[in-house]
């Protein structure tokens, strides 16, 4: 019985105008829009290779160590996420570079390759954007209709009037519905992907895959919301076209002004705090370390490591710029072996002392950040999760590792690769040789050992455990609205 | 005759769910938009900036006790002044750069001991326009969003709801068969096409009028922002816009009802053109655009300006000539070394500068063009013309940029003005040694300003102006024709 009702509803569905056009709107939005963000990702895929390309040569060209502590810094790049073209998420707008150094802790990453950063006043869709408003919109326009309109054509108390359950009727209605909705999604991602393989730089994992399925089935869940809303509100009113209004209304509020409002009010309700008074915390502490490195220096009766060793040619650029402080020295030639020795300890002290500092500037900062910039953002994801369109959102996000959280874990994996880099630094006593602050050495100089970033990416089901609260959250919402069709349902008024 | 089918229409809209949804929903966002203006948005861009203007003010009055000082390292960070009608645009200000450096870009020295001669000398590099990406946005961080400014509530929530006003007007009559009805008296079909749009016109325009009363009166009771004339006739221009723009939809309703006998039909075909024009045209350009119109990446122009500097210093250096005759700082001076120096300092200056100037003049094309094509959304149009009127998003920063690039050559005018009064100096541009050491008068050194007057809003805003009306006169006949050429059952 179930699968004659489920019938009759898909034909009367295919053959209906909004069918058509809804397979139109798919169609040619994911298609164009698959495909502009595939040039979009080869772009970036293209400037990241070059940010790597570059990086090496800028390491190839260094002549000593001390480089790396200011003029000719480690770098880590993130590469784009291949899944950037369903959901670019936060990926575009925070940076993919990272500076590393010894005496730096990465807590920002800036932009490189972004040619014309002026573009960044045209918003842009992604695949999730276009399910998000376009999906939800016809999730509603299928089902407002399917009990008032049957009550106003009378066809609904002629139905029930053989012996179909009401919950059958439902359940026979959401199938049908469900099915005539994704076939067109599916047929147009499917076009997509094909489009999306032409391009000779994507090729997607068995990983890949998997996050694609989760999102077409978070999407279709998605779209199972605003389908059960609309058969909800189709239940509550005896009449189409006041359901289609109360439809519109509701789509309206939750999925063009919540999830923008919310962002809105914790913007100007929890603004951010001035961040003045850490880096005046830091420069206190780079204060403090320079008075260190002074009374060091004093003790030893000179004023300069190198004041000792240096014969001629020495230079020393240095800078402290609130959370952040470098030094590259050279020298040519020396004086005396015992200045050098002297240099050599200096320098092991000195820039030691350095890394030790930034740890702990670092704290400062790191309070500062979850104080106020994450603390707000949390806050603007937590609050706009009032509309089920923000929570797909952030879950195709997760999903797509384009989401925020995936941009710290990032970050920690700079900070980590710091340490790494602190390591090796140590490890082979770096400081104190004369590989940092002169080409005059002894030691083979091997560049080829320095430690390289490599980003990890978070496995799958990591991913899904982050999603998983998103996840969730819609699938409580299907039930619930299900749950109040099918109560609504059941005491409607046939006739 | 017209306007009995019009109040008919107007009281049968006025009775209508859909009137209470758009009269709340206007009220609702409109009050929200001027609360969060007055009480938070506003007073703080206007802090930040009065912090930054004092900040710039007090480094000018510091470089102002010595002329050549003033001369050398520039009139530094020049402001955008915030405008008071962001509530109407917000035009991603958030994300464009809030000012300009004129700035020396770093200091130099030199010591060199040969046996032929003897050189020592430091300097700072002549100041030019840089244009770091410095925007008053705070959190990277935060999820993408919109601000909801009245480009917002009149450009995506108007429209939605001016469709929802139409879908219906007359193909919903000819389901129900009073069209054949109505046209069996004596009414021509462009009475009734003109009565249902003047029906609907007010009818919508009511709550957006309302809304729009509530949000001024609002903004004006706030002490902090403070309209001045010109800006209130913006906003009465501003008003017009928004009634040509919901009339473009309303007539776009009214011809694609005409064309459908089934109302649910006409609605999704609305739907569909709403979204491609509104939501989807506007947001997918940016990507697209920048694939046509290269730009040279930053690395390659900072690779280029190297190149230059070098080709600059080595024809300089050239068997050592900019050393060997002396140091612009010997005492007594030299006027020849003093004339060379000069010479080298303001050819990498320069350099500099056109480079830059030329890299952010393609940007700006490539932005440029990008809107041309997103012109293609009326909705992208009327985000222009009230960016323009309000004196917000690109085109003003175009112009607050073409004003600091006039502000260049004013500022090195007085310079050499004020040089010339004093006799003492050497009346060489632009070396410190060649200029008067003298204080300058901190008041008569000409400030930077950018102030948007009626005349020129009205002109920035003249081309979308035009596009809008066009638009509105194309749709209109052909809802008439669509409407004379349908079949009323």
């Amino acid at each position: 019985m179930l699968w004659t009702i489920v019938r009759r509803e898909i034909t009367a569905n295919i053959l209906s105008f909004r069918f058509l056009m809804g397979l139109l709107i798919y169609f040619s939005l994911i298609v164009t829009n698959l495909f502009v963000l595939t040039r979009g990702y080869e772009d970036r895929l293209q400037s990241y290779q070059t940010a790597i390309r570059e990086n090496e040569d800028e390491i190839s060209k260094v002549t000593r160590y001390s480089e790396f502590g200011l003029t000719r810094r480690l770098k880590c790049n993130r590469k784009p996420e291949l899944l950037s073209i369903f959901n670019e998420g936060v990926d575009k707008r925070q940076g993919n570079t990272v500076t590393v150094a010894h005496g730096y802790v990465p807590a920002v990453a800036e932009q490189h390759g972004s040619d014309n950063p002026y573009l960044n006043i045209f918003s842009s869709i992604d695949f999730t954007i276009i399910c998000q408003v376009v999906m939800s919109l016809l999730g509603l326009l299928f089902a407002y209709d399917a009990i008032s309109r049957e009550k106003e054509e009378g066809t609904l108390g002629l139905t029930l009037s053989c012996a179909v359950p009401r919950p059958m009727l439902l359940l026979g209605k959401y199938i049908a519905g469900m099915v005539s909705i994704s076939l067109p999604l599916l047929a147009s991602f499917v076009a997509g992907l094909l489009v999306i393989q032409f391009s000779p730089y994507v090729s997607f994992s068995s990983s890949d895959w998997g996050r694609i399925l989760l999102i077409f089935l978070v999407s279709t869940l998605y779209v199972s919301l605003f389908f059960l809303i609309g058969l909800f509100l189709s239940t509550r009113t005896h009449r189409s076209s006041i359901t289609l209004m109360f439809s519109m209304c509701v789509w309206v509020l939750f999925v063009l002004i919540v999830p923008n409002l919310a962002v809105l009010l914790v913007e100007h309700a929890s603004p951010i705090q001035s961040e003045e008074p850490y880096k005046e915390q830091a420069g206190e502490q780079w204060k403090k370390y320079g008075a260190e490195v002074k009374d060091y220096f004093k003790k030893r009766g000179v004023e300069k490591p190198l004041d000792r060793a240096s014969l001629s040619g020495s230079g020393e650029s240095s800078g402290v710029n609130d959370y952040d402080s470098g030094e590259t020295v050279s020298a040519s030639g020396f004086r005396s072996e015992e200045g050098v020795s002297f240099a050599q300890e200096s320098y092991g002290f000195k820039e030691n002392l350095r890394a030790q500092y930034a740890d702990k500037i670092w704290q400062i900062r790191k309070e500062y950040l979850d104080k106020s910039p994450n603390r707000q953002s949390l806050l603007a994801l937590n609050i706009s999760r009032i509309s089920p369109a923000s929570v797909y959102y952030n879950a195709a996000a997760i999903l797509a590792e384009t989401d925020l959280g995936s941009f710290w874990q990032f970050m920690e994996q700079t900070r980590q690769y710091r340490r790494e880099w602190l390591e090796y630094l140590r490890d082979e006593k770096i400081f104190s040789s004369r590989r940092w602050f002169t080409t005059q050495f002894d030691e083979p100089f091997d560049l080829s050992r320095i430690p390289r970033f490599k980003e990890q990416n978070e496995s799958i089901g990591g991913s899904l455990q982050r999603a998983s609260l998103d996840i969730m959250i819609l699938a409580a919402l299907n039930i619930l609205f299900f749950m109040g069709a099918f109560i609504s349902f059941l005491r409607y008024d046939v006739i | 005759m017209i306007w009995h089918i019009a109040i008919r229409e107007i009281l049968d809209n006025l009775t209508r769910f859909r009137f209470v949804l758009t009269l709340i929903l206007v009220m609702a966002l409109m009050v929200m938009n001027a609360v969060i203006f007055v009480s938070s948005q506003y007073p703080r861009r206007i802090a930040e900036y009065s912090q930054d203007t004092n900040k710039a003010v007090e480094s000018v009055q510091k470089k102002s006790s010595n002329l050549s000082e003033l001369a050398v390292k520039g009139p530094g960070n020049l402001y955008k002044p915030p405008s008071p009608l962001t509530f109407i645009a917000t035009g991603e200000d958030a994300n464009l750069p809030k000012r300009v450096e004129g700035a020396s870009s770093g200091s130099y020295g030199i010591g060199k001991t040969t046996p032929d001669f003897k050189f020592n000398y430091s300097w700072s590099a002549n100041w030019w326009l840089q244009y770091p990406q410095d925007t008053s946005r705070k959190n990277d961080s935060l999820p993408n969003f919109t601000e909801l400014d009245w480009a917002f509530i009149i450009g995506l929530v108007m429209s939605f709801m001016a469709i929802l006003f139409t879908y219906d007007a007359i193909s919903g009559e000819r389901e129900t068969g009073t069209l054949s009805l109505l046209m069996s008296n004596s009414v021509s079909r462009a009475t009734v096409l003109l009565g249902k749009f003047i029906g609907a016109f007010l009818t919508i325009l009511l709550p957006l009028f309302i809304g729009i009363l509530l949000n001024l009166m609002i903004i004006s009771a706030s002490s902090l922002v403070s309209l001045s004339g010109s800006e209130w006739a913006r906003v009465g221009i501003i008003f017009v816009t928004s009634a040509i723009y919901i009339s473009i939809f309303l007539w776009l309703g009214l011809f694609i009802s005409s064309q459908f006998s089934n109302s649910s039909s006409s609605l999704l075909t609305l739907l569909l053109i709403w979204i491609v024009f509104v939501v989807l045209i506007p947001n997918t350009m940016g990507v697209l655009a920048s694939g046509f119109k290269q730009v040279s990446s930053r690395s390659e122009i900072s690779r280029i300006t190297k190149a230059k500097e070098e080709e600059i210093d080595n024809r300089h250096k050239a068997g050592e000539k900019l050393y060997r005759t002396g140091s612009p700082s010997d005492k007594p001076p030299k006027i020849e070394v003093i004339r060379m120096w000069a010479d080298y300092l303001n050819e990498h200056a320069d350099a500099k500068s056109s480079i830059n100037d030329d890299h952010l003049n393609k940007q700006f094309a490539q932005v440029t063009f990008t809107q041309q094509i997103t012109r293609l959304s009326p909705a992208a149009i009327y985000k222009y013309a009230l960016e323009s009127l309000a004196g917000t998003g690109f085109a003003r920063h175009q112009r607050f940029i073409q004003q600091t690039r006039r502000y260049r050559h004013q500022f090195a005018d007085f310079i050499r003005s004020e040089d010339r009064g004093d006799n003492e100096s050497h009346h060489v541009y632009l070396v410190e040694e060649g200029l008067s050491q003298k204080p300058v008068a901190f008041n008569s050194i000409p400030k930077f300003s950018d102030k948007l007057t009626l005349d020129i809003a009205f002109k920035g805003a003249v081309l979308d102006l035009t596009l809008l009306v066009s638009l509105m006169l194309l749709l209109f006949m052909a809802a008439s024709l669509g409407f004379m050429r349908s079949d009323i059952k």
